[in-house]
């Protein structure tokens, strides 16, 4: 997020997309709805109908995949109603006119035609987001999951600058970080391209600074992708995978292809807390501990850095992460040697700058927000006040393309997956709680009235749902969430698991697989 | 009181003593015992709240006899009487400390919507309930109004079940909002308005207007004014003022046996 958890609650303006808020970040939910009640305008763009959209001052229902296509449509209002902030463009962004001239072209008839959005829906959440100010975007994996989520995201970028919306409080690009610490992991260099602190390991001098650091010669050279290991590991050129805190075979689209890949493998390993479906075809499994149990920090979504503190002592024979990886470091031949996590913290920041000024000891009862280059630093609330970290704001032209799979004829239905409020991720821990299995006990699909009526099926009835990838065999949930031609699968469940059905299909730079989008069949299990 | 707390421990008059002791600069609930009486010195009243009743009622279902200390303000006392009416503790098992009632301006971490009320915002005013309303203003909107006030606020509901699990007096082994023939289960929000009304009904006699269910709601639902409307008419109807004594209540009187057949509507 640019700008931070709190600020919301003070926005003119929420502009929700790809995002189900109160179902998976509740807590920021709860600031969406203080700052409605507060006054700010409300818009909720989002295939299905939210709880959220209930509370929007227009709420919209676009067709999937159709993202880059609204955003253009709504800058090209806002263009041509000369709402945009013409001084913050001039004297903090570039490559306007390039921008400019492809948005023109994005007519509300086109976008429209595109989108399913109604004009003047579309007209409304122009006006209101650009006339409203700050505003905030807030968006997830409805953005991301796309082969087309860079330049969704890209999309978003420009229609903040286009209004003067980042760099000041409350306003803002804000994704909504799924984990606790998946942005502590992505600044710790938990990516292939980059270093802790997002320096890249094809610039020499950072691979000179971290080979000094840890005294060994690094490759020096872009590793794989998630999406480049599962080829590879089919193109037998990747032998061993470790699997740390990740559940693969639930979340990695296209499951029977995964498990061809895993099943290629010399070697897997698998550490985590609870003996996962991917744990199930390990060589090696490493038995972690548990929050409860341990010490460390955790970087949440706002960048806010934070202490953890062990609440138990670690039960049955398993260790924390860091000593395992430690430990079979040491024993392949790279001794790490570490009193406790306070100590790989300050190693930590003393090669990661955004965090160069943190301590345990500054860290008090709220943490502190990157970047925090030194001791004295207090953190930062909101990135991107006086400049961009690149110097000038960059207006990306960006075409509106389909996701790499629409409905035809042998697959007429347009089928998303995602999250449902009371589980996390592959279940692993969710499920393994009584009160939240109680709550949601199997998988299921979610299909519009108008479509269960023309397939005979009723609330319950076990459907068979496929894909050019696999079938599985679910529940139906007859639901008003979901349009006529769209079905939605949580993919938290093992048992009808959503990712036999999804497209390995990637974005061209992120890598990041098209989970939200994919044709499908439905027909009524025998 | 730290003194007084370590003369209990020491002379078995309670096992184990319930209080407040600063963790990782957090004023956190904590049970003291004598096995480490020089933590007593550590004892706090501090700021924050918490159900130092529902935990007693935890630690004694598991620990039968044991003789349970805690620090008491008025709310922990009313819900100490309930606990008590509903045998969920027992009077001589049960040592109190009382405490000034919310004794200061409260600090960042430990919010108390009793003692501060917070405004309530302009559009909250006009579309949903002000928290801070009593029931007899609450009540002066007319019907269709009042009931689109009250959907617009529990329409809010995240399900997150913050609300019973903070209750003091929320003791029950199976609980009828996880009944899924009374309530779908599977969707945010939860089945409006009965998810909320059926926890309303079992407030009736019970709800000991602590606030904490309003305190640990995220999105400002105005729980405790709701119970306070149930509690008006256990008063009304029956005379009973919940919490105020370990009199019997009117809802936990045999009566005869009664099949329950369904009545036409």
């Amino acid at each position: 997020m640019t700008n931070s958890i709190a600020e919301i609650e003070d926005s003119a303006c929420i502009f929700i997309t790809g995002s189900n808020t109160s179902a998976c970040h509740p807590l920021i939910a709860r600031r969406v709805f203080r700052a409605k009640e507060k006054g700010a305008k409300l818009i909720v763009a989002d295939p299905r109908n939210i709880q959220l959209s209930r509370f929007a001052d227009v709420a919209v229902t676009q067709r999937l995949g159709s993202d880059v296509a609204m955003l253009n449509g709504l800058m090209h209002i806002i263009l041509k109603n000369d709402w945009h902030d013409k001084r913050y463009i001039e004297e903090r962004c570039e490559e306007f006119d390039a921008f400019r001239a492809v948005v023109e072209t994005y007519t509300p008839d086109k976008v429209e035609a595109i989108t399913d959005i109604a004009q003047a829906d579309l007209e409304k959440m122009a006006e209101l987001y650009a006339t409203n100010s700050p505003a905030s975007i807030l968006y997830a994996m409805g953005i991301t999951q796309h082969t087309t989520g860079v330049d969704n995201v890209k999309s978003i970028c420009n229609l903040a600058m286009l209004c003067g919306n980042v760099g000041v409080k409350s306003g803002g690009v804000n994704p909504l970080r799924g984990q606790n610490n998946v942005q502590g992991a992505c600044d710790m260099g938990g990516l292939p391209n980059v270093f802790p602190a997002y320096q890249p390991v094809t610039v020499e001098a950072n691979n000179e600074k971290f080979a000094k650091a840890w005294g060994k010669a690094l490759p020096g050279k872009i590793g794989y992708t998630i999406t480049d290991m599962v080829r590879a590991m089919i193109d037998g050129k990747l032998k061993a995978l470790y699997v740390v805190g990740e559940n693969p075979m639930l979340s990695d689209p296209d499951q029977h292809h995964l498990v061809k890949a895993l099943e290629k493998l010399d070697l897997l390993i698998c550490q985590d807390i609870f003996f996962t479906e991917t744990a199930e075809k390990a060589d090696v499994v490493f038995a972690a501990v548990s929050v409860a149990e341990k010490d460390g920090t955790y970087t949440n979504t706002e960048r806010r850095c934070m202490k953890v503190n062990k609440a138990i002592d670690p039960i049955g024979n398993t260790l924390d992460d860091w000593q395992i990886i430690s430990k079979l470091s040491t024993a392949m031949g790279y001794e790490m040697n570490y009193a406790d996590p306070e100590a790989i913290f300050k190693e930590i920041t003393t090669v990661t700058p955004s965090y160069a000024g943190m301590t345990y000891g500054r860290m008090g009862l709220n943490g502190l927000q990157w970047p925090c280059p030194n001791t004295e630093h207090p953190g930062t609330q909101f990135l991107h006040a006086a400049q961009f970290t690149r110097g000038k704001g960059l207006f990306h032209a960006i075409e509106y393309l389909d996701p790499a799979e629409m409905p035809d004829g042998e697959y007429p239905y347009f089928l998303t997956t995602g999250r449902m409020f009371a589980h996390y991720h592959t279940g692993t821990m969710t499920r393994a709680s009584e009160h939240l299995d109680a709550e949601q006990k199997t998988g299921y699909v979610e299909i519009h009235p108008e479509d269960a009526a023309n397939l005979s099926v009723n609330d319950g009835d076990t459907v068979k749902l496929a894909t050019r990838r696999g079938e599985i065999e679910v529940p139906a949930r007859i639901s008003n969430k979901v349009k006529p031609g769209l079905l939605f699968v949580p993919f938290h469940f093992a048992e009808n698991s959503a990712n036999i059905l999804t497209n390995s299909a990637f974005d061209p730079v992120a890598k990041i697989p098209e989970y939200k989008v994919c044709a499908a069949k439905i027909e009524k299990a025998a | 009181m730290q003194e007084q707390v370590r003369e209990w421990l020491e002379q078995g008059k309670v096992d184990i003593f319930l209080g407040y002791k600063k963790i990782q600069g957090h004023p956190l609930p904590h049970c003291f015992t004598r096995d480490n009486l020089d933590e007593t010195d550590d004892l706090i009243v501090g700021n924050a709240r918490y159900s130092l009743e529902k935990m007693a009622t935890k630690i004694a279902t598991e620990h039968k006899e044991l003789k349970i200390g805690l620090l008491v303000r008025d709310c922990n006392q009313r819900a100490l009487n309930v606990l008590y009416v509903w045998n969920q503790l027992r009077p001589d098992n049960i040592e109190t400390i009382s405490v000034n009632c919310c004794p200061s301006k409260l600090k960042e971490h430990g919010d108390c919507s009793y003692l501060e009320p917070e405004k309530a915002a302009p559009l909250k005013m006009m579309i949903g309930i002000d928290n801070n309303m009593d029931v007899k203003a609450a009540e002066e909107f007319g019907q269709e109004d009042r009931y689109k006030r009250w959907m617009y606020e529990l329409q809010k509901c995240l399900k997150c079940y913050g609300c019973r699990d903070i209750c003091p007096v929320c003791f029950c082994k199976e609980c009828s909002l996880e009944h899924t023939d009374l309530i779908a289960t599977g969707s945010v929000p939860p089945e409006v308005p009965i998810f909320h009304l059926v926890r309303a009904v079992h407030m009736g006699g019970r709800c000991i207007d602590c606030g904490l269910c309003e305190d640990a709601c995220p999105v400002d639902i105005p729980l405790r004014l709701l119970y306070r409307k149930v509690n008006d008419i256990v008063s009304d109807v029956f005379d009973y003022k919940t919490g105020t004594s370990v009199d019997q209540s009117p809802f936990n009187m045999l009566g005869e046996e009664v099949t329950l057949e369904p009545k036409p509507i």
